[in-house]
């Protein structure tokens, strides 16, 4: 036999998982004015919390997709890796030759003239996106 | 539009964006949040009853997302993994709201929603411990176990929190 104590913690437990409404605890509703009244006042509980809410529209796509560009780094993969080693390891074999063969005035032309094509290349591709 | 508690049924197509997404795939990172934009944005507006709030939580609740992708291990559901990131971000939003009213007296923590009146005056006079165990069950169909995981407390608290919050709703009432 059903108790009072019992029936409403069922009552409350079928309100929260939306499941219907066990045979015994109706048919102790049925006998139990006080629990009568507590379903009744469960119901009116439902019926509120069931109201529909307004809600705002999905963004669309482009939305996430900026979202996403702007917020998440990039992950170094594995080919860029390699690459970065292979350039390193490229720049410590010159530094090294530089040094074994005592080469540090061409070495220093070299780079100086290097550094003046990037900087007018820089200047020129600046100025055009700029334009 | 009307709100609908979207499904959480993790679908075969959202396994295979997720596994995209992780792997850095940024369209199918965009497609997976797009998807559970609703779904994140209903549980806010339901917690805050402002579509305001809701919003820039939300907005924060997908950054958070994007940035902590590789930290997810798909043992739970996306949907899951973004609530429990939202509920995170609805306590630091709370503790940042509390702090501020106490510095200026005055300051109206949410603004009242037009719509939705009586509902709106149900939820907001919870605690957000009690207010948080509501939502994810009665509107989100979470289990116990899923609650508890979420908002990190017993299982056994969370149905005790819950039983007790509806009958002070029905004293409310």
């Amino acid at each position: 036999m059903l108790n009072c104590q019992k029936a409403e913690e069922l009552m409350i437990d079928t309100l929260l998982e939306k499941k219907p409404l066990p045979k015994e605890v109706a048919s102790h509703i049925n006998e139990c004015q006080s629990c009568q009244v507590l379903f009744d006042d469960l119901q009116k509980m439902k019926s509120l919390l069931d109201e529909p809410i307004e809600s705002m529209n999905t963004p669309p796509i482009w939305y996430f997709s900026h979202l996403v560009s702007s917020n998440k780094e990039d992950e170094i993969t594995s080919q860029e890796t390699i690459l970065f080693f292979l350039l390193a390891g490229f720049i410590l074999g010159i530094a090294y030759w530089v040094i074994r063969l005592n080469l540090f005035g061409p070495f220093i032309a070299i780079t100086s003239f290097g550094a003046l094509l990037l900087s007018l290349v820089a200047v020129s591709v600046g100025r055009e996106t700029r334009d | 539009m009307q709100w609908e508690v979207k499904s959480r049924e993790c679908d075969l197509g959202e396994q295979q964006l997720l596994d995209k997404a992780i792997k850095g795939d940024k369209d199918a990172l965009s497609l997976l949040l797009q998807n559970n934009y609703q779904f994140i944005m209903g549980y806010f507006i339901k917690l805050t009853s402002s579509p305001e709030i809701a919003l820039d939580l939300t907005q924060e609740t997908m950054l958070r997302a994007i940035k902590k992708l590789s930290q997810f291990n798909k043992k739970a559901k996306l949907s899951t993994w973004l609530i429990t990131i939202g509920t995170n971000i609805y306590r630091d939003w709370l503790r940042k709201e509390k702090r501020a009213k106490e510095e200026l007296d005055q300051l109206v923590i949410n603004e009242p929603a037009p719509k939705n009146d009586a509902l709106n005056q149900i939820i907001e006079s919870l605690p957000p411990e009690k207010r948080l165990p509501l939502v994810l069950k009665y509107y989100y169909g979470y289990t116990y176990e899923e609650i508890a995981i979420i908002l990190e407390i017993p299982p056994g608290t969370v149905r005790s929190r819950l039983h007790n919050t509806i009958k002070e709703l029905r004293c409310k009432l």
